[in-house]
């Protein structure tokens, strides 16, 4: 695997603000990695740190091994990015700005795969001033995709987004994903890095608090799974008294558990047809992103704990 | 070198158009000067600038609209425009490609270019057609120097401003507010302006009254030639301004 973007114990501050605080992070060739946090969390610093924008006061920035702030046009060439705010000459045509975007580029994509890709094809002459929310974020996608980049970054790509909208964005990423693009992207909705996201950094006060993928950001949270089956309701108390997180309700237990395994095994002793009932009607859920950040942001861990790299 | 003309060209090209799609900026650009000759003119015309009988006041309104048209296209509509595109981050977004900026600021400045000489010859052909106005032969020069010193110098000052304007709100305003209290006293709308000579003074050492006066060279029989003294103002502001906005022009919008 290659390292596309190495961020090594970069802080920034504004003022007496402190907003990134030795954060440290590396993200691999062809993985989508988010920086998940609050407003507030220092998601977009690091990415205008990486987008050449902002200089960090300590610690070091790299993006496909150039120093961003000093490799000008070299690593434009390979990065397309959508910034988090960000608007548009409202008096160019979606087709001019595409074709506009693709003449900075020595080697864009195709005109029309660009416009297959974002969905614009049919408003390819309409002004941008006239595009919906919705559509103005996919010409967003558009012209950072012009160069075909190695590395995308995306701010908070679908902020303010209805339902629908969201979900377009979201094919969209996931169409670039499979054309092998390495993406950055910033998100406070958890659904959202937890549908796209190979690995998430949850940012907290300027660090990242943990690393990994939502099973390993559970594993750091120390979160079990969530279990419920069905027992005889003597059988059902019985259970609930040994194992500490699950609770009986009639003949239905359910709850928390670190060790299922166990759980396994205690269900195999249980006699005639309950055992057989009990495993007909398990459910096990592993532990949802929104479970791990929460507990996570609770716990406010030490900073420097990764799952994994 | 080439793609570096090739790209200024193109993109040039695609801010012309896109200018003249925007109804305000066209209307207040092109349009409005041209509206303010019919105006003062219809007022103007006929008049005498006391004891003269060389020349009509409309004779001296047609420079003060023409300064006027070059003020409004190259100065406040560069620095509206720019201003706008920051805070908008529309700047922030180019700076993201591997776009030369300095073909992006040259686009622009052509652009400016373009339409300030549209606006002008807009402005001299209303005079000549509607008032039977025209530059002295013996003007040429002056005429033509001091559309370029004009524009340029202007320009300069609308990128300089640019980034003092740190929100889209405050782009109108800003820009018109630093040239027309200035406009107003240097004979831009009264050639026959009577003002106390210490702010005669005063305003002969900013490039509005520089620039009327250089275009009124054009137009006034008495006029001597090349007026130095106008042509070191225009260029000392012009220079000034094109170190300030080396200096202060930024991408990003501010984080104010």
């Amino acid at each position: 695997m290659t390292t596309v973007v190495q961020v090594d114990r970069v802080s920034k501050s504004f003022g007496t603000q402190s907003v990134l605080r030795e954060l440290s992070f590396s993200i691999e060739q062809g993985e989508i990695f988010c920086l998940l946090g609050p407003n507030g969390a220092g998601k977009t610093t690091t990415l205008e740190i990486l987008e050449g924008f902002l200089t960090p006061d300590a610690g070091t920035a790299r993006v496909l091994g150039y120093d961003p702030l000093t490799s000008g046009d070299t690593l434009r060439r390979r990065v397309g990015v959508v910034l988090q705010e960000s608007g548009f000459p409202k008096f160019f045509r979606v087709g001019e700005m595409i074709d506009t975007w693709r003449s900075y580029y020595d080697e864009p994509l195709p005109y029309d795969d660009i416009l297959d890709l974002v969905g614009l094809r049919s408003d390819e002459t309409k002004l941008v001033r006239k595009l919906s929310g919705g559509q103005r974020r996919r010409l967003d996608f558009a012209l950072a995709v012009c160069g075909d980049p190695e590395v995308i970054f995306l701010d908070e790509p679908t902020t303010g987004f209805d339902p629908e909208a969201r979900a377009r964005c979201w094919e969209a990423i996931a169409d670039l994903r499979d054309l092998g693009k390495t993406i950055l992207l910033t998100t406070h909705y958890l659904d959202e890095a937890e549908r796209l996201a190979d690995r998430i950094a949850v940012l907290l006060e300027g660090a990242a608090g943990a690393i990994g993928s939502t099973q390993e950001l559970a594993q750091l949270a120390s979160l079990g799974v969530t279990v419920s089956f069905q027992a005889p309701a003597n059988e059902a108390e019985q259970l609930a008294r040994e194992f500490p997180g699950l609770a009986a309700i009639g003949e239905v237990v359910e709850g928390q558990i670190d060790d299922v395994r166990t759980l396994f095994r205690r269900l195999e002793t249980l006699e005639g047809h309950a055992a057989q009932r009990a495993y007909a009607t398990l459910r096990i859920q592993p532990p949802s992103l929104e479970q791990a950040y929460l507990a996570l942001v609770e716990r406010q861990p030490d900073p420097t704990r990764s799952a994994s790299r | 070198m080439t793609t570096l003309l090739v790209r200024l060209g193109r993109q040039a090209k695609l801010e012309q158009r896109a200018f003249w799609r925007n109804p305000d900026y066209a209307f207040f650009t092109f349009m409005l000067p041209l509206l303010l000759l019919a105006l003062l003119g219809a007022v103007n015309s006929g008049d005498e600038i006391g004891d003269r009988t060389d020349i009509n006041a409309i004779d001296l309104v047609v420079p003060g609209v023409l300064a006027f048209a070059v003020i409004v296209s190259a100065y406040a509509n560069l620095a509206s425009r720019l201003a706008v595109l920051r805070a908008d981050g529309v700047l922030k977004r180019i700076r993201t490609t591997p776009l030369d900026p300095r073909a992006y600021l040259m686009a622009q400045l052509l652009s400016t270019l373009v339409t300030t000489l549209l606006a002008s010859a807009a402005t001299l052909l209303l005079g000549l057609i509607a008032f039977g106005v025209s530059p002295r032969a013996e003007g040429s020069l002056a005429l033509a120097l001091g559309l370029v010193l004009g524009i340029i110098c202007f320009a300069a000052l609308g990128l300089a401003l640019s980034s003092a304007i740190s929100h889209a709100d405050a782009a109108g305003p800003i820009t018109h507010a630093t040239y027309l209290p200035l406009a107003l006293v240097s004979g831009v709308f009264d050639p026959s302006i009577n003002i106390p000579g210490w702010l005669e003074t005063l305003v002969s050492l900013f490039p509005v009254q520089a620039l009327v006066e250089f275009l009124v060279a054009a137009y006034d029989p008495t006029a001597d030639g090349i007026p130095l003294g106008a042509s070191l103002v225009l260029a000392i502001w012009g220079i000034g301004a094109i170190a300030i906005a080396m200096r202060t022009f930024s991408w990003a919008p501010s984080r104010k």
